[in-house]
């Protein structure tokens, strides 16, 4: 209920929040496949993406604090645990999800083959809240009664998608500038995102198709040249085909890009209504 | 409810064909709203919803489209990193064999609870 109260001075925070959660979710998810599927060689990539994961979490707990203004509202949210509000739920599973980065994270820098088989059934369990923090930020808008977001199904699901491809954008590019871009699991990362990218690409066209009429203020408004030029030109299909096309780019600019789309979708999701 | 029923009756009778309880309807979409208004036309002429619904049962939908595109993120993550992993050698391939019906399992858990 408190989201449809005041939900129309959401601002950055908000965007920012959703934003560097869905990297958080995405890394550890591409963190966590690689450690347990992967072979060996991909130390770097589950690595890079387990410690991103909780770096980021920890900044997304902080921007949660700030949202609600005085530490003691987040309190108070916490104390109040309701199932059915996406809120209430998502502040417990950051915590929960903080948990399980934190605990990968320290695990993967610790040797030993006992360790490494704790880490990725750890990680295989975290998985879960790692996909709940990507997603559950486009769910709770459209469980508030503002217009156009009360429209919108697959906005969880979008957002998932989005937070995967960033998450993933964000591992190549950390493992692009500690020059690891030679190694297979950069490859691999590589791979992951552009299918992640492309399924980002049928979800929201799905989304918008189911809209019809009311994905106006995004497509149309004054957000469109944002939303089309922004996140579909340069934040989807420019990466995706300077990746197939093979052309010798610097990694770093596709990833970039990627990135910047992200925050594009949310920031256009939520202005759509502010 | 029964006196205001009377009255649309009457009003009908009157030339207002849209005249409607808005809201009285306890087997309607909100189980009723606990208030009611007697309206003389459709009830977007008022600037009001033809179907009030509560924005909250959006939850249960949309939940389970995110966690069906997890599951689908899941797999192209999954194809990206065992395509070589599989060429490890014997061990490692029959690791992640077994070991790949596992997250599905698991999400789907994740899902339910």
């Amino acid at each position: 209920m408190a989201a449809m109260l005041r939900s129309p001075d959401w601002h950055l925070l908000i965007v920012w929040y959703f934003f560097l959660g869905g990297i958080a979710g995405g890394a550890y998810f591409a963190a966590a496949i690689a450690d347990n599927f992967g072979s060996a060689r991909d130390k770097s990539v589950f690595r890079v993406g387990y410690v991103l994961a909780f770096l980021l979490v920890s900044v997304c707990g902080i921007l949660l604090i700030l949202d609600l203004g005085t530490p003691s509202r987040f309190l108070n949210m916490l104390k109040s645990f309701k199932f059915w509000d996406p809120m209430s739920i998502g502040a417990w599973m950051l915590g929960v999800f903080g948990m399980f980065a934190f605990g990968s994270s320290a695990l993967s820098f610790m040797g030993g083959e006992g360790m490494a088989k704790l880490r990725r059934r750890l990680s295989l369990i975290g998985i879960i809240s790692g996909f709940f923090i990507a997603a559950y930020t486009g769910v709770l808008l459209s469980a508030t009664a503002m217009p156009f977001w009360r429209e919108a199904r697959l906005m969880g699901a979008l957002f998932l998608a989005s937070g995967a491809s960033t998450g993933m954008a964000a591992i190549s590019l950390f493992l692009y500038l500690f020059g690891e871009s030679a190694g297979e699991g950069y490859k691999k990362v590589k791979r992951a995102d552009r299918y992640a990218i492309m399924f980002e690409l049928v979800v929201l066209a799905v989304f918008l198709a189911l809209l019809g009429g009311a994905a106006g203020p995004i497509v149309s408004g004054h957000l469109a040249p944002l939303f089309w030029g922004g996140l579909v030109v340069a934040g989807l299909v420019i990466p995706l085909l300077l990746d197939v096309s093979g052309l010798r780019l610097p990694g770093a600019v596709p990833a970039a890009l990627v990135l910047v789309g992200g925050f594009i979708l949310r920031y256009v999701i939520v202005m759509a209504n502010a | 409810v029964t006196k205001a029923g009377k009255r649309v009756a009457a009003l009908k009778d009157m030339g207002y064909k849209e005249a409607q309880l808005y809201g009285a309807d306890s087997n309607g979409p909100l189980g009723g709203l606990n208030a009611f208004f007697l309206l003389l036309d459709k009830p977007t002429t008022y600037a009001l919803p033809e179907k009030p619904a509560l924005p909250q049962r959006n939850v249960i939908l949309d939940s389970l489209l995110s966690i069906g595109s997890a599951l689908l993120v899941g797999v192209g993550a999954l194809l990206a990193f065992r395509q070589r992993g599989g060429a490890d050698g014997g061990a490692a391939k029959s690791g992640a064999t077994t070991a790949g019906a596992a997250p599905e399992g698991q999400a789907k858990d994740g899902g339910h609870a």
